[in-house]
C-alpha cells in the first residue's frame, strides 16, 4: 500500500505532531517507500501463527505487595530534582494548560 | 590514555593499575586530557564528567593504598551511551526533546559499576533516540569513524564505537534495538555484545523500542566484553522485563551453522571472503580439546526480518515517545511564552520542535501501523512473522551450537552517503533477527579491507548461552591472531 492511501494528517494528528508542508511532501515519499518494502509481510504465511508479544514468554511478572513500596526508595533530594525540570509549577505542583472548560 | 598506554584492553589496564604503573586519578585526568585534545575531530563525546570520574578514580587509589585487591573492573575509565541515566548529569538521547534534561536517579547498569568503582568519564554521543545507523541523526553533530574521519563510525552507539575505537577510553556502554552496538562496533573495528533479551537490567535506559531494547558492552577484545557482561548482568526488581537463566553449553563438539540466508546478493565481497577464510580456519581448529565443526544450515524467514522490525519497532516507539509532551521536562514552554493556549496544539507545538526528522517518521509510521484499520495487517502480522522468525532459530539450534554471520552488508559508509531512509535501514539487515528473537550477539573484528576499514562477523547464540559466544569469540580472535 502506498502513502498516498492513508490520511497523513490524521496519523499526524493521532501522534501530535505539526507537519509543515515540506515535511509533510517528503515524509509522504519516504513512507510509500518504506510501506512498500515492509509489504513484502503480506507474502509470509501465518495461519494459524500465533503472534509472538514477549519474547521471553514472561507474563505480569509484579513486586511484592506491601507497604511503601518502590517509594522508599525515592530520595527526597530526588523529588527536588523532579521539580526542578517542571516547565511551571505551584506549589508541589507541576503546572499545566487548562484541559476543561471554565 | 596515551601518556601511559596505547589502547589498551580492560585486563591491561587492570594489571597496570595493580602494578602501580601509574595511579587511577593519573588515568582519568590523562584520559580527559586526551579526549579534551583529540576529540574535536571525532566528536564521540557529548559531555564529559571530570568530577565523578575522579571521586571514583580516588576511591580507586585509596584501595590500592590499603594494599586492597582490585576487581577485574576497578579504576579502569568507561564512556557511556547518553541514553543511560547518570544522576546529575546530562541524558539528552541525542535529542533536543532532552538537551537540557539533568538524570534524577542512576541506571542500574551505572548504580553496578559505580559499585564496582567504575569511573564514568563522559556520556556519548548517538542517533536520537537511538534510531539510526550511522550517528547522523544526533541533534548535536554527527560522530566521525575514528578509521576514516570521512565515514560514520555507525549507530545508533557511533559515539560509544568510536570512542573505544579511538583508544580514549577501554571501554563503553550502549544500548542495541536492532544493532546499535553491534553495528557500530563493527564498523569501528571493536567489539560489540549484545546480550539475550531480559539479562541485563534497562532500568535507566531510556526506552526506544520496549520488546527489543538491550544493553551492552563495546570493547577491544572478547575476553573484556565477557568481564564487563559478568559484571552488569542479573535479575533487577526494577525491571519487569529483566530475567536470569542459568545454561551449561558443554559440549562433545562445537558445531557452527552458516545460514545461507546470511551470504547472499547484497553482501560486501571482501567480508564474505574474509568470513570464508574464518571458516575455513575455525574448521581445522579446536575449542578447548574439542573439535569444531562448520555446518551450512537455513534460516528461511531472515529475509522478512528487517520489513518485520520497522513495523513492530516504530509500533513500541510511538507508545513510548508519546511520554515527551513538553509538562513535566525536557523541551518545554513557559505558560506566558507558548502562545497556544489549547493543550493539543501545545503538544504539538513542544513535539515538533524537539523531534528530528527520523524520529518523527518513525512516530507517525507506528502510529500508522497501529492505528484503527490497519493494526490486523500490519501489527499483528509483523508479531506472528515474528514467531516464525523465532521458531527458525529455535529449530537451527537443536542442530547447531552457534551461528556465524556478517555483522554488516558492508564496512563504514561516507558521511552523507545514505540520505534515503531505506538505505540507511538495510545497515541492519544482519542484526535485527537477533533483536527480534531476544538472542544474544557478538560482533568481533575480522581484519580490515584493501582501504583500512573494519570487517566484522556476528556469532548469534541460542538464549541465555552468552557463555557460548565468548568461547566462540575467542577462538575466532585466534585463528586471525
Amino acid at each position: 500500500m502506498g502513502s498516498d492511501q492513508f490520511d497523513l494528517k490524521h496519523i499526524a494528528d493521532l501522534a501530535q505532531l505539526s507537519l509543515e508542508s515540506s515535511e509533510e511532501k517528503s515524509l509522504r515519499e519516504d513512507l510509500g517507500e518504506i510501506l512498500a518494502y515492509v509489504d513484502q509481510l503480506q507474502k509470509v504465511n501465518t495461519e494459524g501463527v500465533k503472534d509472538q508479544a514477549s519474547i521471553l514468554g514472561l507474563f505480569n511478572k509484579v513486586r511484592e505487595d506491601k507497604k511503601g513500596g518502590l517509594k522508599e526508595d525515592v530520595k527526597k533530594s530526588q523529588v527536588e530534582k523532579i521539580k526542578s525540570q517542571f516547565p511551571q509549577s505551584r506549589d508541589n505542583f507541576v503546572e499545566i494548560i487548562r484541559i476543561l472548560e471554565r | 590514555m596515551s601518556n601511559f598506554l596505547e589502547k589498551p584492553t580492560i585486563r591491561r589496564t587492570h594489571e597496570a593499575l595493580e602494578a602501580k604503573e601509574f595511579s587511577a586519578q593519573e588515568l582519568v585526568e590523562s584520559c580527559l586530557d586526551e579526549i579534551e585534545d583529540k576529540d574535536k575531530k571525532i566528536n564521540s563525546f557529548l559531555a564529559l564528567t571530570p568530577k565523578l570520574a575522579l571521586d571514583y578514580a580516588r576511591r580507586v587509589d585509596a584501595k590500592i593504598r590499603r594494599k586492597e585487591k582490585l576487581g577485574p573492573l576497578e579504576g579502569v575509565p568507561v564512556a557511556i551511551k547518553d541514553n543511560i541515566l547518570v544522576e546529575d548529569y546530562q541524558a539528552s538521547a541525542g535529542s533536543a526533546m532532552l538537551a537540557d534534561y539533568k538524570a534524577v536517579y542512576d541506571a542500574t547498569l551505572v548504580q553496578k559499576i559505580k559499585k564496582a568503582h567504575v569511573p564514568v568519564v563522559g556520556k556519548t554521543n548517538m542517533d536520537e533516540f537511538a534510531m539510526g545507523s550511522s550517528t547522523e541523526n544526533s541533534a548535536f553533530g554527527s560522530t566521525k569513524n575514528p578509521h576514516d574521519l570521512q565515514r560514520v563510525p555507525g549507530g545508533s552507539s557511533g559515539g560509544s564505537a568510536a570512542a573505544v575505537a579511538a583508544g580514549f577510553v577501554p571501554f563503553a556502554f550502549g544500548s542495541d534495538t536492532g544493532g546499535s552496538v553491534r553495528q557500530p562496533a563493527a564498523l569501528c573495528g571493536v567489539v560489540g555484545l549484545k546480550p539475550t533479551y531480559g539479562t541485563v537490567s534497562r532500568r535507566g535506559l531510556i526506552a526506544m523500542a520496549s520488546s527489543l531494547d538491550v544493553i551492552g558492552p563495546i570493547t577491544r577484545n572478547v575476553a573484556d566484553a565477557e568481564l564487563v557482561f559478568n559484571a552488569i548482568k542479573g535479575e533487577d526488581p526494577k525491571d519487569a522485563t529483566s530475567h536470569q537463566e542459568v545454561r551449561n553449553f558443554e559440549k562433545e563438539k562445537y558445531i557452527v551453522g552458516i545460514p545461507k540466508e546470511y551470504y547472499q546478493e547484497g553482501l560486501d565481497e571482501e567480508t564474505s571472503e574474509r568470513l570464508e577464510l574464518v571458516q575455513e580456519r575455525l574448521a581445522a581448529s579446536s575449542l578447548g580439546g574439542k573439535d569444531l565443526e562448520i555446518t551450512e544450515v537455513s534460516l528461511p524467514h531472515t529475509e522478512y526480518a528487517l520489513a518485520c522490525y520497522y513495523i513492530i519497532m516504530p509500533s513500541e516507539v510511538s507508545a513510548n515517545l508519546a511520554r515527551y509532551d513538553g509538562m513535566r521536562y525536557g523541551h518545554s514552554k513557559k505558560r506566558g511564552q507558548a502562545k497556544e493556549d489549547d493543550i493539543e496544539n501545545y503538544y504539538k507545538k513542544i513535539r515538533s520542535e524537539g523531534f528530528g526528522d527520523e524520529v518523527k517518521r518513525r512516530i507517525i509510521l507506528g502510529t500508522f501501523a497501529l492505528s484503527s484499520g490497519y493494526y490486523d495487517a500490519y501489527y499483528k502480522k509483523a508479531q506472528q512473522v515474528r514467531a516464525l522468525i523465532k521458531q527458525d532459530f529455535q529449530k537451527v539450534f537443536k542442530k547447531v551450537d552457534c551461528l556465524l554471520t556478517p555483522t554488516t552488508p558492508a564496512p563504514a559508509f561516507k558521511i552523507g552517503e545514505k540520505s534515503d531512509p531505506l538505505q540507511m535501514y538495510l545497515s541492519d539487515v544482519y542484526t535485527v533477527p537477533a533483536n527480534l528473537a531476544g538472542l544474544p550477539a557478538l560482533s568481533v573484528p575480522i581484519g580490515k579491507n584493501k582501504k583500512g576499514l573494519p570487517l566484522a562477523g556476528q556469532l548469534i547464540a541460542d538464549r541465555f548461552e552468552e557463555g557460548l559466544l565468548f568461547e566462540l569469540g575467542k577462538a575466532l580472535e585466534g585463528v586471525l591472531s
